[in-house]
């Protein structure tokens, strides 16, 4: 497992890294792990790639010094080149852009400097304990097939287990899909057919619905709908019915 | 008309006059008494002179509909900025008033000639004069316009009602169809009975139907260009108000934020002194107020991303739902930290949008522990986006699936209406593409406008 610490200040991630190393020896013994200073963003992606990094922890200063890529923009540069990538910034108080950050690079963690040094190494550790929990239990239900998705100019990646159905919109709209997760509506510029040439275990169970047969729980035939976990449905059509009782039973 | 002679004449100079007052009083009852009199006395002796100097059946009533017309433009103040509009409104009344003196004569005549009729004094002649003839001819110009004034009345008010678009013209078009149905049977009658030439009255009755079309189609054109009026002046008068309020509100807020520079510094100088002269427990009570009110992180600077939304409409917006946060003891962050937005781009549907979820925010976030909302503005490739995060509370209760379905709500039927609304916004949108996501208690919506189409 690789450790990323970034901050132009170099006294920091000397520090951090210290932290780190002596976290991971007193924890996690049977963890291969290294843990890496740098100071600027460019070095960072550089010796990432390098390493060929996959699901590795980063902890990143926003403001990386003038004329030098920022914390956000390294982070969504990250997201591309390590999409396992666990990310968590350590920062100022006066940086005020906290959600919309989130919401671009899915952060695991904000932590403060100004919060002192108890609270800073404290936040340091549990975010690594967090990312290694996190790491594992997608290890074990490792799913290289993703769906990637544009949203917001940004290329989101979502595991196809994840996705129950994708559905057209019968009006006006031009080409627009909504994806259907557990806890997600996404809006999306696509069509059915781009949809199902990607992803071709999916059922056509309607005009409009693409379904994901793996997650679907049960069938109601007499209301002709088809029902995934918490409590979300589908329509089917009608002469669908035979190839999913097929399927389903 | 239907009354010869000098005698006749000044009975019906009379009484056309009063109609005329009348009618003008149920037009605009804003126009004052002189001028509506006036209007009334002109309008009426320029109709008596000239039946008195051509003596011709019908001539009259062409000039009575131009004058009706020229009245009605005059006495009802046409104030308005689009110059279109006031052509729209002469063709209405020339219409309209076409359609009014032809359907009182008629009517007048079919009347009368009823009356003597059934009444059996003998048949009607309109060469001498009689007191009964007068007398009838009075009293069903009088009825007639009364009926009629209920009528126009009615249509003004149409227009000036709040009912929305299909409702006015639903109405509009009934009562024209009733004038059309009652015009083109009396006119049939009346030239029945007074044994005239049957196409002639055809004639009159296709004229009446084209006139009522046009007048249809001249209605509902004004009503359009009223309605779109009103909405862009009302929205006019919404900007500057907001502008007025907000630059109120800035400076208010400018003056609080110095206020608390200068009370820092007063009061660093302050612990100053204290620290080398006060007694302990001084200190420690010095201490302990400086920490309380914190002023090193200056709390208010949650909305300083406020100077950055450059749209006033959207600023407006973001800021009325920062106070209402404020009074509800929510924690509201606006994190936008460069221009994104027009500055003179209206943002219809995003305000809506926008609008909406504010609102859902504001009261989900509400009902929890720790309250927050978040709206974030921000550039994306080939446009911008929106982000509002609210904290929830049984997040697992929520049914992402159920909350754009009309009605739902997790509390009350009334609150899904507005989620509802956003999707029939997006569906039918082409470049506005909307995420909800549910993660960590916290519910979050993501809009994302594309400005490539």
């Amino acid at each position: 497992m690789n450790i990323f610490f970034c901050d132009d200040q170099r006294q920091f991630i000397k520090q951090y890294k210290q932290l780190a190393e002596n976290y991971l020896k007193d924890n996690f013994k049977n963890i291969k792990s290294n843990v890496f200073e740098v100071e600027s963003g460019n070095e960072l992606l550089i010796l990432a790639r390098e390493s060929e990094t996959v699901g590795g922890i980063y902890f990143l200063d926003i403001d990386l010094g003038p004329d030098q890529i920022n914390g956000i923009q390294l982070a969504v540069e990250i997201r591309n080149l390590d999409p396992y990538a666990e990310i968590a910034f350590i920062s100022t108080h006066d940086e005020m852009m906290k959600e919309t950050i989130k919401q671009k690079v899915n952060t695991l963690n904000f932590i403060y400097k100004e919060d002192g040094e108890e609270v800073v190494t404290r936040e340091i550790k549990e975010t690594i304990h967090a990312a290694i929990m996190h790491n594992e239990s997608k290890m074990e239900n490792y799913t290289p097939k993703v769906f990637t998705v544009k949203f917001n100019g940004i290329l989101r990646q979502i595991p196809e287990d994840a996705i129950y159905y994708f559905e057209k919109l019968n009006n006006s709209a031009r080409n627009k899909l909504i994806l259907h997760t557990k806890n997600e509506l996404i809006e999306f510029r696509g069509t059915m057919k781009e949809v199902q040439a990607e992803l071709p275990d999916f059922i056509q169970c309607h005009q409009s619905f693409l379904i994901n047969k793996n997650n679907v729980k049960q069938i109601d035939y007499r209301r002709k709908k088809i029902i995934f976990s918490n409590d979300i449905t589908c329509d089917f059509a009608v002469r669908k019915l035979g190839e999913l009782r097929r399927l389903f039973g | 008309m239907l009354i010869p002679e000098i005698k006749g004449m000044t009975i019906q100079l009379f009484t056309m006059i009063l109609v005329f007052y009348i009618f003008a009083y149920f037009f605009d009852k804003n126009v004052n008494i002189m001028k509506r009199l006036v209007v009334s006395i002109v309008l009426g002796t320029i109709m008596s002179a000239i039946e008195l100097v051509w003596n011709a059946a019908r001539f009259e009533e062409l000039m009575t509909i131009t004058f009706t017309a020229i009245a009605f433009i005059w006495l009802v103040n046409f104030e308005l900025k689009q110059p279109l509009l006031r052509y729209v409104k002469a063709i209405i009344s020339g219409f309209a008033a076409y359609l009014i003196v032809k359907i009182s004569v008629v009517l007048t005549e079919l009347i009368i000639v009823y009356g003597y009729r059934f009444s059996g004094v003998g048949y009607f002649s309109d060469k001498v004069f009689t007191w009964g003839a007068a007398i009838s001819s009075i009293l069903s110009m009088y009825i007639l316009s009364g009926l009629l004034f209920l009528l126009v009345n009615k249509v003004v008010k149409l227009m000036n009602s709040r009912f929305t678009m299909n409702r006015r013209l639903t109405y509009l078009f009934a009562l024209l169809i009733v004038i059309a149905g009652v015009s083109t049977f009396s006119v049939d009658e009346a030239f029945r009975l007074t044994n005239a030439s049957m196409r002639l009255a055809w004639v009159v009755v296709v004229t009446m139907l084209v006139m009522f079309a046009i007048l249809s189609f001249a209605v509902w054109m004004f009503a359009n260009a009223t309605i779109k009026e009103q909405k862009f002046e009302s929205e006019q008068e919404n900007v500057r108000n907001l502008e007025l309020y907000m630059s109120t509100l800035e400076n208010n807020y400018n003056e609080v934020r110095k206020f608390r520079h200068d009370i820092k510094n007063a009061l660093s100088a302050l612990n100053y002194r204290i620290n080398e002269y006060g007694d302990k427990e001084l200190i420690d009570d010095v201490q302990d107020l400086l920490k309380e009110y914190n002023f090193n992180v200056m709390s208010d600077q949650r909305i300083d991303g406020l100077q950055y939304i450059n749209n006033p409409f959207i600023k407006g917006l973001i800021f009325s739902k920062y106070l209402e946060a404020q009074t509800k003891g929510i924690q509201f962050d606006i994190e936008v930290s460069t221009k994104v937005l027009q500055e003179d781009e209206k943002y219809s549907d995003e305000f809506r949008i926008l609008g909406i979820i504010l609102d859902n925010a504001i009261e989900a976030a509400a009902e929890t522990a720790q309250p927050r909302v978040t709206i974030g503005i921000e550039n994306i490739e080939d446009g911008h986006s929106f982000l509002v995060v609210n904290t929830i509370k049984n997040s697992d209760e929520i049914n992402l699936e159920d909350i754009s379905q009309n009605g739902y709500s997790s509390k009350g039927p009334n609150r899904g209406l507005g989620l509802a609304t956003v999707k029939e916004i997006t569906d039918n949108s082409d470049n506005i593409f909307i995420n909800y996501k549910i993660e960590d208690e916290k519910f979050i919506v993501n809009l994302s406008v594309d400005e490539g189409i």
